[in-house]
């Protein structure tokens, strides 16, 4: 189950918002486009799918990296180590 | 033949003197014990008599209330006392108010003064007040933000100084990369401590990944507010930026926030 400041990062990604306790009530969208509270609700539901597609989306962009270099990833430590 | 008395050595007949001697021994002594007592003639109504030498039989009279005795009417009222101006000389000083002391001062003609003791006295803890706030209130703006954590004193004198300190939670975190927070702390309107500045961020993360930290500091700062009205003393924060959903979330997981404040006496 999604935290509920893991769900407002994922659909405010800028932040630019306060919120008191964890309820949509204690949402103010101080600088930034507010959302609905339907959009904050269903967003719990949708974080876990948006996580797995961040985390493929970062071990992708690694991947990438790592071949254009033409280096493995243990490599890559010890260079930045 | 004559003799004369143990004490004042006035002249008396022997016992065994002739009795036409006896008018002219009368006659000597009473005209020695006159002598002796010439002192005691005079004086007025009040006077005392007092010796004027060290000779036996030297006296004079002197008023009740000479100069060397302390007057009845020195003093007017009650709670006054006596006190010196100079070397031998006597005052009257007036008694203070309720709850005044006696204060040692040399600008004043008896070297005393009535005066109010501080509140409480120098250094000396005063009062003080305690507020908890347990709500996890989430922050992502770069605008000083109320935390929660807010407490309110009333000094009981102007020249009192306020203690704050403050333990609050927090869980700071960003999901890609840096992220940093300040605080500052304000009384009503009045900012009493920052930590904006570029060198006082909390600064988490570093390179492309996601990084958290979770504290609970104690941040301890001395006001000097000069008011006895009541004060208001909060914490508020705000982040350096909003980019790679920066976060700080104060009283995370409704972790309990404190607030103290200590009125010192000065």
């Amino acid at each position: 189950m999604a935290k509920y400041y893991e769900v407002l990062n994922m659909l405010i990604p800028n932040g630019g918002y306060v919120q008191v306790g964890d309820t949509y009530e204690g949402i103010s969208f101080v600088d930034c486009e507010p959302i609905t509270k339907a959009d904050y609700e269903a967003g719990f539901d949708k974080y876990d799918a948006w996580k797995l597609q961040q985390d493929a989306a970062k071990s992708a962009n690694k991947a990438a990296i790592l071949e254009r270099l033409g280096i493995t990833e243990d490599e890559a430590k010890l260079l930045l180590g | 033949m004559a003799t004369t008395t143990p004490n004042f050595g006035w002249a008396v007949p022997t016992s065994t003197d002739l009795v036409k001697d006896g008018a002219v021994a009368i006659e000597t002594l009473g005209d020695s014990i006159d002598a002796s007592l010439v002192d005691l003639k005079g004086g007025t109504t009040g006077q005392v008599l007092a010796k004027a030498t060290n000779t036996d039989m030297d006296f004079t009279w002197v008023a009740q209330d000479d100069s060397n005795a302390i007057q009845n009417a020195i003093v007017d009222a009650k709670g006054d006392i006596i006190a010196a101006t100079a070397n031998d000389t006597p005052a009257r000083l007036a008694v203070g108010t309720n709850n005044q002391v006696l204060t040692a001062d040399s600008t004043t003609a008896t070297g005393l003064k009535w005066a109010t003791p501080a509140a409480g006295g120098g250094g000396k803890l005063l009062q003080v007040v305690n507020a908890t706030y347990s709500t996890a209130t989430t922050v992502t703006s770069t605008s000083f933000t109320d935390s929660g954590l807010t407490a309110s004193i009333t000094p009981t004198s102007a020249t009192s100084k306020i203690l704050v300190m403050i333990q609050q939670p927090y869980y700071l975190y960003n999901l890609i990369d840096q992220t940093a927070a300040g605080y500052q702390i304000v009384r009503g309107s009045t900012n009493i401590v920052t930590t904006y500045n570029e060198n006082n961020y909390v600064y988490v993360g570093s390179g492309a990944n996601a990084a958290q930290l979770r504290l609970s500091p104690t941040i301890i700062t001395l006001d000097s507010p000069a008011s006895t009205s009541s004060l208001t003393y909060k914490i508020q924060w705000k982040l350096k930026s909003t980019a790679n959903s920066g976060t700080i979330i104060l009283q995370s997981d409704s972790d309990v926030a404190s607030i103290i404040l200590m009125e010192i006496g000065a």
